[in-house]
């Protein structure tokens, strides 16, 4: 349900195309009380003597209070939870515990506080039942943070949900009470979520249609191209080390260094991008607009996006002081595409948003966040002639390299991506 | 105490117009903007200035059980741990100018909001290591700090930073334990009221000391860096009458004086059991009990209700229980605080052996009220300084975790007599991230009603 949430997020965010069925919105009453106890440690049979990270262990408790109202979305018989869920209460602060014991040596601690607010999701499952459960909302993590421990791609696996008749709750109260524990892969980690929540669904009311207007107005488009992805390979290497000056002792990181690498190396996928005329003025014939393309007078706006289902991955790996408890760890990270902006003189180029939640350089190994790294900034950018859009093979490359000091880490990181695109299609349409 | 947060209120509304782009260089002088005309017990706010404040640094002890502060009775010879407090990167220096009742000149004081983002919230981390030998028990907490501190005025034009002083939350309290704030007493020098008015400048709040005092040893320091932005100032000014629609606002107030809060509580507690929940509290195993007592003689409290003013005013005075009939329309809500003599005794054990001890005055207290169906329902909450569990040096729950000690219910007509007694004997449960138990008490709350104020508001 929470791998899904992501995707489903994007989804009923779009509008539907032409023709599409409508979907229905409906409000309904919500609240969640209970504890969410997530733990984990180093567990042999999965390799954590490689990974050196059987000295590691640690946990963090979620405590969801919430009430309030969450938006549903019926598209035939299914029912989604929209985005906007409205409920308050709950305790959004998380402190992550990770302690590292060497035999002979005091253990060392980490601890990490957390920002998860959290949610109630619903989703589609098996013959016509949806499933619910309390999840973290898209604004925090539910991971081990900074600390040695799972990534969110591997509590979202085992965070509680259950079945539940969303339809009943239109004449009658649902409460669901769902206790228990479910075990998580974490790499070298073996990972276990205690929980009992109760859930109550209540008063689900018709909110308005959401009917698809059949698109409105064609944009005036006047050149279109579309491109298959023939290769996009994407690296960002942060070189880490924790410092004093940053807090690293509260992170039990002083002493060490490391490096986190995120790779991202795909074939397939699409890319299109569109150019209007600025200011409404469109050139009158097929030479006329190419020239204005050429020249930069038609905005272009466009990117490229991976194919489904491809993830990238993040790797970290970390060496104490000494040399000493090093821990190499990797686990999948989202996908990346980019971004094609108009710019002064060329076409701009930048990462798009990552593509899925886990944090594109966080493994299970200590290290820095990918804001520590690169804070709002975009990891890498570029440009590109316009002109250059029209060839049939298309080369876009984007760098970007510079220092960083969050929260306990600072260093260095490096970027590059570059994408092969060969053309597919290309429209010219003589403006209105 | 409530003239400090009628103060706090008021500064905290001044931190709030701080503008997004002030901070760093701009034209001398700083912009200008209105706000409401603010009076505290002491006078009249005459002049506010909001100054954006990027802060690097921060506060930490260092400490250890220590023979000579008396560690062996008290369990924590034991013990050591360190203690910091990361404020966050960002914050809002507000200061207000006071002209004092019945006088000419004014007094300068401020505050400083430390702001919230997602990562970068002010923060109490500790770390605490409990036995020694081969199997050191470990304790790691953190927890979000609202702490705001104050600069008050030192003479010859300088201002007094107090970081944590008395009648603010511990800047100290984990659930760890350790030494409280009072008990390591570091002081910052005093800095320019001056230069803290021109903003645009770098104020070092650096102070390092070593203290010794109940059960502990230990250093504090203060690496805290203050980067003042460029000031805004605000004119006392009230806002024009149609900048907002505005609608007619009754509210009417009973006001009580508290003669006496006498009695007992104690609040029992356990580690969790669940070992992922314990373990990294050191909880495992963990029995607890904390006994407040107090006999506190001087204190107010209030009963309110508000509504529209075109309600009847027989309304209001049937929601403060002064009348029978409808209260339709309107909202009530009370509460109270007091200062006087109290204090509370922690003592604890843990299974697998290890025992700690702390005694701590609890100088203050409150209570809230509540009222639904002809009843009031009364809560006392009653630390020292933030309601819940007073918190001493021994590891345990937060006072945040123990919300309410006791609770009593009264019907609403008895609050309308002139000496209303109140006996809160209802406990509570509570469960917290790793401690969980129940309180019960006996406390006798004796209030006196001294008068009954109307006011009317044109509110938004």
């Amino acid at each position: 349900l929470w791998a899904l949430a992501p995707a489903l997020a994007v989804a009923v965010a779009m509008p539907a195309p032409a023709g599409a069925a409508s979907w229905t919105s409906y409000m309904v009453d919500v609240s969640a009380h209970g504890s969410i106890v997530v733990s984990w440690r180093g567990d042999p049979a999965r390799g954590c003597a490689a990974a050196g990270m059987c000295d590691e262990r640690g946990s963090f408790t979620l405590r969801p209070n919430l009430d309030g109202q969450m938006e549903l979305i019926r598209d035939g018989g299914r029912w989604e939870s929209f985005g906007s869920t409205s409920l308050s209460g709950g305790d959004e602060s998380v402190v992550v515990r990770a302690r590292h014991d060497e035999p002979g040596r005091d253990p060392t601690l980490c601890i990490e506080p957390l920002h998860a607010p959290l949610t109630v999701a619903v989703a589609p499952a098996a013959r016509g039942l949806s499933r619910v459960g309390v999840g973290t909302s898209f604004d925090g993590p539910i991971s081990a943070g900074r600390c040695a421990g799972p990534t969110e791609g591997d509590v979202v696996q085992a965070l509680p949900t259950g079945p539940i008749d969303v339809g009943r709750a239109h004449w009658t109260p649902v409460a669901l009470r769902l206790a228990g524990h479910r075990t998580f892969d974490a790499g070298p980690l073996a990972g276990e979520v205690a929980y009992d929540v109760a859930l109550r669904v209540a008063h689900l009311r018709l909110r308005h249609p959401l009917r698809d207007g059949g698109g409105g107005s064609e944009p005036p488009a006047t050149v279109e191209i579309a491109y298959r992805v023939e290769r996009l390979t994407a690296q960002t290497t942060a070189d880490f080390a924790g410092l004093p000056e940053l807090g690293c002792d509260l992170l039990d990181a002083c002493g060490t260094t490391g490096i986190a690498t995120r790779r991202v190396d795909f074939a397939g996928g699409d890319a299109s991008l569109t150019a209007d005329p600025a200011h409404g003025r469109a050139p009158g014939s097929r030479a006329a607009i190419l020239r204005a393309f050429r020249a930069g007078r038609m905005p272009v706006f466009g990117g490229v996006s991976p194919p489904d289902g491809v993830r990238g991955t993040a790797t970290v790996e970390e060496l104490r002081a000494g040399g000493a408890g090093g821990c190499r760890d990797t686990a999948p990270g989202p996908a990346i595409g980019i971004d094609l902006l108009p710019g002064r003189a060329a076409v701009q180029l930048q990462p798009s948003a990552s593509v899925g939640r886990p944090d594109p350089l966080r493994a299970r190994c200590p290290g820095p966040t990918r804001g520590d790294v690169l804070g709002e900034r975009a990891s890498a950018a570029g440009n590109i002639a316009p002109g250059d859009l029209l060839r049939p093979h298309v080369t876009l490359r984007l760098a970007g390299a510079g220092r960083f000091a969050g929260k306990g880490y600072g260093g260095r990181h490096a970027t590059t991506i570059v994408a092969e695109l060969r053309r597919t299609r290309l429209v010219i349409r003589p403006g209105r | 105490m409530t003239r400090r947060l009628v103060l706090v209120a008021a500064l905290a509304l001044v931190a709030l117009t701080v503008p997004g782009d002030a901070l760093g260089g701009g034209a001398a002088g700083g912009g200008t903007g209105l706000f409401g005309v603010f009076f505290t017990d002491s006078g009249r706010i005459v002049r506010q200035t909001t100054t954006p404040v990027e802060v690097q640094g921060r506060v930490e002890v260092e400490f250890h059980g220590d023979t000579a502060a008396g560690c062996d009775a008290l369990g924590t010879c034991d013990t050591t741990g360190r203690i910091a407090w990361e404020p966050g990167h960002s914050a809002s220096l507000a200061l207000v100018d006071i002209q004092l009742n019945g006088r000419r000149s004014t007094q300068t004081q401020g505050t400083l909001f430390f702001q919230s983002a997602s990562d970068q919230d002010s923060t109490i981390v500790a770390k605490v290591l409990r036995g020694t030998g081969g199997a050191p028990k470990a304790c790691a907490d953190a927890r979000r700090s609202s702490l705001a501190p104050s600069l008050d005025p030192a003479g010859r034009g300088r201002l007094r930073v107090d970081l944590a002083g008395p009648g603010r939350e511990d800047l100290l309290a984990t659930r760890c334990g350790g030494p409280l704030w009072g008990d390591v007493g570091l002081a910052i020098a005093p800095i320019s009221l001056a230069v803290v008015r021109r903003g645009r400048a770098t104020v070092g709040l650096a102070a390092q000391r070593s203290f010794a005092g109940h059960g502990f040893a230990g250093t504090v320091s203060s690496s805290l860096v203050l980067r003042l932005g460029r000031p805004h100032s605000a004119t006392s000014h009230a806002p024009p009458p149609d900048a907002f629609p505005q609608h007619s606002v009754r509210m009417l107030t009973a006001s009580y004086r508290i003669e006496r809060v006498t009695g007992r509580v104690r609040v029992g507690f356990q580690g969790e059991s669940e070992l992922a929940r314990c373990e990294p509290l050191d909880a495992c195993g963990l029995t607890g009990t904390v006994d407040l007592v107090t006999s506190a003689r001087s204190g107010t409290a209030y009963l309110s209700a508000f509504g529209s003013g075109s309600l009847p005013r027989s309304r209001f005075r049937a929601a403060l229980g002064l009348t029978a009939g409808s209260a339709r329309g309107v909202t009530v809500s009370g509460g109270g605080d007091w200062s006087g003599p109290g204090s509370a005794v922690q003592a604890q054990t843990w299974q697998v052996g290890g025992f700690c001890r702390s005694e701590t005055p609890v100088l203050s207290g409150a209570l809230q009220i509540q009222t639904a169906g002809g009843t009031a329902r009364v809560d006392f909450g009653g630390g020292s300084v933030e309601p819940g569990a007073p918190h001493g040096r021994c590891p345990g729950p937060l006072p945040a975790e123990v919300p309410i000690l006791v609770s009593g219910s009264v019907g609403l007509r008895a609050l309308a007599g002139r000496r209303v007694v109140l006996h809160l004997r209802q406990g509570h449960r509570f469960s917290g991230e790793a401690h969980a138990g129940s309180t019960s008490g006996d406390v006798t709350i004796v209030l006196r009603r001294l008068t009954l104020r109307e006011n009317n508001y044109l509110g938004l």
